[in-house]
């Protein structure tokens, strides 16, 4: 932890996302993205960044958040043909591919979330800022999530991780509202038994 | 259709958990959204459009020729798996021990025997597009040979009995020790490349550049484009620029000349084989397109020795001219000596004279008739009577720069006091075309009723055209302090002076 670095956020602001996009421009466009690379550019535009923060707030960790999110799209990508917009929405379906991927990351390291190196960074705060503890604090959240559930977990990190509201939440998991917004509670509750005695007690 | 439905009757109030003091605690934490690095995900977004690329091919030649379905979409998933192991996916795939770092190299090019060695266990066969990460060591057996990619796109090509181990490696950055043999770098545009071997370094940014040390307490760094940096211990880097070729004594202290390429080095089959594949995927040739010197029929197999020229050849550029000089390793028949000189090619007799010598006990000639920006190659042939050239020498190439010939010339001097004496160590840095150097002692202080006051200058000279040179004085006396400094000599006069450094010899 000796050789953490703590990034400025949003230290460059121009994301490539393209805003006010509707679900049938969306939909189209991953249409196109099967034959167009000029479509599958602008969909990688607006969803990797959202994607690898996503990922990033998972595994606090820079590089593993961009190896991820890279294995996240190169699976949509040579799954893209079977891509059913009936089913799900696009957003919906690379959220889920890349819970997949987190559940595979942390099964493949026994669950254990590795101290970030020199050059894999959590940018919780700006330098300077009383931020040191507050990453301790978050790192130690990342290290409950992983004790709970895998249900209860997934729905934790989508509705607070991705900002998903719960309808979204329940597409992704492919559950009624209802059951999201049970999972995220009881998930909630499991967290604060998990915390006790913890050194997140005292903020939970 | 009918979860959705149902979804639709019950909807959930977004603000159900808002009064959660959990859920509160979770969102205080969460950190905000930041950017992605733009090289990685210029990269990423340039990896995906080559996997739908191949993906596309892929679908389109199964939709044409109904044969082959599975065959394609198997190679193609294969090349687009072999892609993200080997350069996106992280080393947690690889196995379940967690790596000191996220970032894997592929071999590739493997022939014969290869092995690689994680750190902390044993030797293991390698094959091809094997995976390695920081820490691990790759060596190859006779005939052997094997290139490592790393993920930034330097390749490091390690010749045939040869070893290396990746010290570090991360997505701007790569360290490498050489331990034996001969690697080959082409380096990244871009990446910091250090590869180091008993406290030489080699720095790089965007070059290509080989590494021997084949002969025994001997280190060679050729830079084939481009330029590198080499760092001798703590002193000032010195650069190695493109056709030249720095070797370092490891033996007793640490020498190092510095001197233009030979066809001779170039012609190396080890060397030609790794810019041969460099030049086949699409890389510039550096040295070898400027002195045209061929690269293809080189033998693929075991690099034979280069035979050792019967004529030595020897030569500098200084503000006068070319200084040549030779010497006959073997005794030959010969009438007369020729001096060759050319520029686009090997010198060749007759073509290529430009003087000839009846007194062949001559060993020194120099050539003023030269002009600043230009490459000359020189070679001297020995010429019997019937006026058949019965040897020739080894090439040299000379390149006279374009700019005054000392720039920005700095040395660089350390002393210290030993029980045997004072050992000055210097290097040079911005001057090439010197002819030795003078090392100057003045007494500082000495004890009460000395023979030798203080103020007392010795000087010696040093007929050397190494960038780095040891030497030790040892006619020294406890209780004395010293003060040394080095001059540059070019052409007899000292151009330049290192700062002084004074040293004190304990008293007995």
């Amino acid at each position: 932890m000796s050789q953490r670095r703590i990034h400025q956020t949003n230290k460059r602001s121009d994301l490539r996302v393209v805003p006010g996009w509707s679900g049938a421009q969306i939909d189209l466009l991953v249409k196109e993205a099967l034959t167009s690379p000029e479509a599958l550019e602008k969909l990688c535009g607006h969803y990797i960044p959202r994607i690898y923060n996503y990922v990033l707030k998972r595994v606090g960790s820079v590089q593993d958040a961009e190896d991820i999110t890279s294995m996240v799209f190169e699976k949509a990508i040579t799954n893209l043909d079977s891509f059913d917009d009936s089913k799900a929405s696009f957003s919906t379906w690379i959220y889920r591919i890349a819970t997949n991927c987190i559940t595979d990351h942390y099964r493949s390291r026994g669950r254990k979330r590795e101290s970030p190196l020199e050059d894999e960074v959590l940018p919780v705060t700006a330098p300077g800022d009383p931020g040191l503890d507050k990453l301790d604090l978050y790192l130690g959240l990342l290290d409950l999530l992983q004790q709970l559930p895998v249900k209860y977990r997934e729905a934790l990190a989508l509705r607070y991780f991705g900002h998903m509201r719960v309808s979204e939440v329940a597409e992704t998991l492919r559950i009624t509202e209802s059951a999201a917004s049970k999972r995220i509670l009881r998930g909630l509750e499991e967290l604060r038994r998990q915390a006790a005695d913890g050194p997140l007690q005292e903020l939970i | 259709m009918k979860i959705r439905a149902r979804q639709r009757a019950i909807k959930i109030d977004e603000s159900f958990d808002e009064s959660n003091e959990v859920a509160a605690a979770i969102r205080s934490l969460v950190p905000p959204d930041t950017s992605m690095d733009e090289e990685v995900l210029d990269r990423m977004v340039g990896h995906l459009l080559s996997l739908q690329r191949r993906h596309l091919h892929g679908r389109q030649a199964s939709r044409h020729h109904r044969l082959g379905t599975a065959s394609l979409a198997a190679a193609a998933l294969l090349v687009i798996a072999a892609v993200l192991v080997g350069v996106i996916v992280p080393a947690f795939m690889s196995g379940s021990k967690p790596a000191p770092t996220r970032s894997i190299a592929l071999l590739g090019s493997l022939k014969g025997t290869v092995s690689v060695k994680p750190p902390g266990e044993k030797w293991q066969a390698a094959s091809e597009r094997a995976k390695i990460t920081a820490g691990w060591t790759v060596k190859t057996g006779k005939g052997s040979l094997v290139s490592v990619t790393f993920p930034e796109g330097s390749i490091m090509r390690v010749s045939d009995e040869s070893e290396a181990e990746v010290v570090t490696m991360t997505r701007r950055s790569i360290t490498v020790e050489h331990i034996a043999g001969d690697t080959y770098h082409r380096v990244h545009t871009g990446t910091r490349y250090t590869v180091t071997n008993s406290g030489v370094r080699s720095t790089a940014l965007g070059t290509a550049f080989n590494v021997d040390n084949r002969k025994a307490g001997k280190l060679e760094i050729l830079s084939v484009e481009h330029a590198v940096e080499v760092e001798i211990g703590k002193h000032q880097p010195i650069r190695v620029a493109e056709g030249e070729v720095m070797l370092v004594s490891l033996n007793r202290g640490k020498e190092a000349v510095k001197q233009p390429v030979s066809r001779e080095q170039l012609a190396d089959s080890r060397l030609c084989a790794n810019v041969q594949s460099d030049a086949r995927a699409g890389y510039s040739t550096g040295i070898y397109g400027k002195l045209d010197v061929p690269l293809a029929s080189q033998p693929e197999e075991q690099a034979p020795e280069v035979s050792s020229q019967p004529i030595a050849l020897n030569g500098t550029v200084g503000d006068q001219g070319v200084s040549l000089d030779w010497t006959f390793s073997t005794p030959i028949k010969c009438n007369s000596l020729v001096l060759l000189r050319s520029e686009l090619s090997e010198p060749e007799f007759p073509a290529s004279e430009i003087a000839r010598y009846s007194d062949t006990s001559i060993s020194s000639a120099a050539d003023d008739s030269i002009d600043r920006g230009h490459t000359y190659q020189y070679r001297l042939a020995a010429l019997l009577e019937s006026g058949e050239v019965s040897a020739y020498s080894n090439t040299v190439v000379i390149s006279v720069n374009s700019g005054p010939a000392l720039q920005a010339v700095s040395i660089t001097l350390s002393a210290s006091a030993e029980s045997n004496g004072i050992t000055l160590e210097w290097g040079v840095s911005g001057a090439t075309t010197f002819t030795g150097f003078v090392v100057e002692r003045v007494i500082q202080n000495a004890p009460g009723g000395s023979s030798t006051p203080v103020g007392t200058t010795t000087t010696k000279t040093v007929d050397s055209t190494n960038v780095f040179f040891t030497f030790q004085d040892n006619s020294v006396s406890a209780g004395y302090s010293y003060t040394y400094r080095i001059g540059l000599v070019v052409n007899g006069a000292v151009v330049y002076y290192s700062a002084p450094k004074t040293v004190d010899m304990p008293g007995l």
